[in-house]
């Protein structure tokens, strides 16, 4: 139990979570690149454990998701507009490396993503565009095209 | 509070090694060439560090300096001294002790007006090697999306060596007891093996996880000297 006028040596200040961070786009007219696609009413989450993360409510094209540090692969569902019966998975076969942060905060796991594979009901493609999940900002790593 | 202190006492005495020596030069009655005459060799204790103890047990360290004046303004120097640290949080919990060795020398900034004036102010270099044993780590991550993992890391034998530039005084409190204070700048050379897992705390040195240090001592030191024969 923390008390008032507790010293705490080097307390922990940096964040330890790492997140895959998926775009949403529709294919360009020219080149690779893609225009944002708002996803109308999405529902997004995990397969394995059906637990939804995003789910409807307001148009998003950015999606921050978790891979297991207990496993070598995660599995996710995505349906853009709410439509349960069509739904697509992206399932992720990555390497755990197991990272030194500071004396304050430990360890956390950084990943490579090595392969993926996905269903096309609704997803016309998914381009891994960075496999490294090691917490830097503004990287996207996954892009999903419609 | 306690930096304050640190500086208001670092202030005093350097005001205080120039006041003595102001006040030599109106007693001065010795002629310059006796002033070599003594060799003296000195041992000093670091106060401080069992005192930071008291406030940061986490960091323990004992420090002793042995210096030799052979003549001029250089005096010859050997630290050495040992601690622990360790790391107790609900991430990570182990812990390092260390032994340490230094070699350098001091020198001089005034010229010694008469034989028995021993005060100083100095500046310095040291070379500087730490025998370190750091123990197995068990740490935890902490998710509450997947679960919590626990995991070990197994303990390891280090050896880092660094530089220090130093400065400071001494004053002779009575013959052959002296006090002062010796800055430190502290440069690792091979903080490279400790990327993975540095120890918590290397006596010595200081913080294992930082590659430059800024650190202090606060000694009690005895003398002994001997004439030269010859002279």
């Amino acid at each position: 139990m923390q008390v008032a006028c507790q010293r705490i040596a080097d307390p922990c200040l940096q964040p330890k979570n790492v997140y895959v961070r998926i775009g949403t786009f529709q294919p360009a007219d020219t080149g690779s690149l893609g225009k944002d696609s708002l996803l109308p009413n999405p529902i997004v989450g995990y397969a394995e454990t059906n637990q939804v993360i995003y789910i409807g409510g307001k148009k998003v094209k950015d999606f921050y998701m978790q891979v297991s540090p207990m496993k070598d692969s995660v599995k996710w569902f995505i349906t853009p507009d709410s439509t349960m019966a069509a739904l697509d998975t992206i399932t992720l076969y990555y390497q755990r490396n197991l990272v030194f942060l500071s004396k304050s905060c430990g360890y956390t796991y950084n990943y490579v993503i090595n392969d993926y594979k996905y269903t096309f009901n609704r997803i016309d493609s998914v381009k891994l565009i960075n496999g490294n999940i090691d917490g830097k900002a503004d990287v996207q790593h996954v892009k999903i095209f419609y | 509070m306690f930096s304050m202190s640190k500086y208001f006492t670092s202030i005093l005495f350097l005001l205080f090694s120039f006041n003595l020596h102001a006040q030599d030069d109106e007693d001065e009655t010795d002629k310059p060439a006796a002033i070599d005459s003594f060799y003296q060799l000195r041992i000093g204790f670091d106060i401080s560090k069992p005192i930071i103890t008291n406030f940061v047990p986490e960091r323990q360290a004992y420090e002793f300096e042995l210096d030799f004046f052979r003549k001029k303004d250089i005096y010859y120097v050997l630290d050495a001294g040992w601690g622990r640290g360790y790391q107790d949080s609900s991430y990570l919990n182990y812990s390092s002790s260390n032994t340490f060795f230094k070699a350098g020398i001091n020198k001089g900034l005034f010229t010694r007006l008469f034989p028995n004036d021993w005060d100083q102010a100095f500046v310095g270099v040291r070379y500087a090697l730490a025998f370190i044993e750091r123990s197995e780590a068990r740490y935890t991550i902490f998710d509450s999306f997947w679960g919590n993992i626990n995991g070990t890391i197994p303990g390891k034998n280090l050896t880092a060596h660094w530089l220090e530039l130093t400065g400071g005084v001494r004053v002779e409190l009575v013959r052959g007891i002296f006090t002062g204070w010796t800055i430190r700048g502290k440069f690792l050379l091979n903080g490279k093996q400790f990327k993975d897992l540095p120890p918590p705390y290397v006596a010595g040195y200081g913080r294992g996880d930082k590659n430059s240090i800024f650190d202090f001592n606060f000694y009690i030191s005895y003398a002994i000297r001997w004439k030269k024969k010859g002279l």
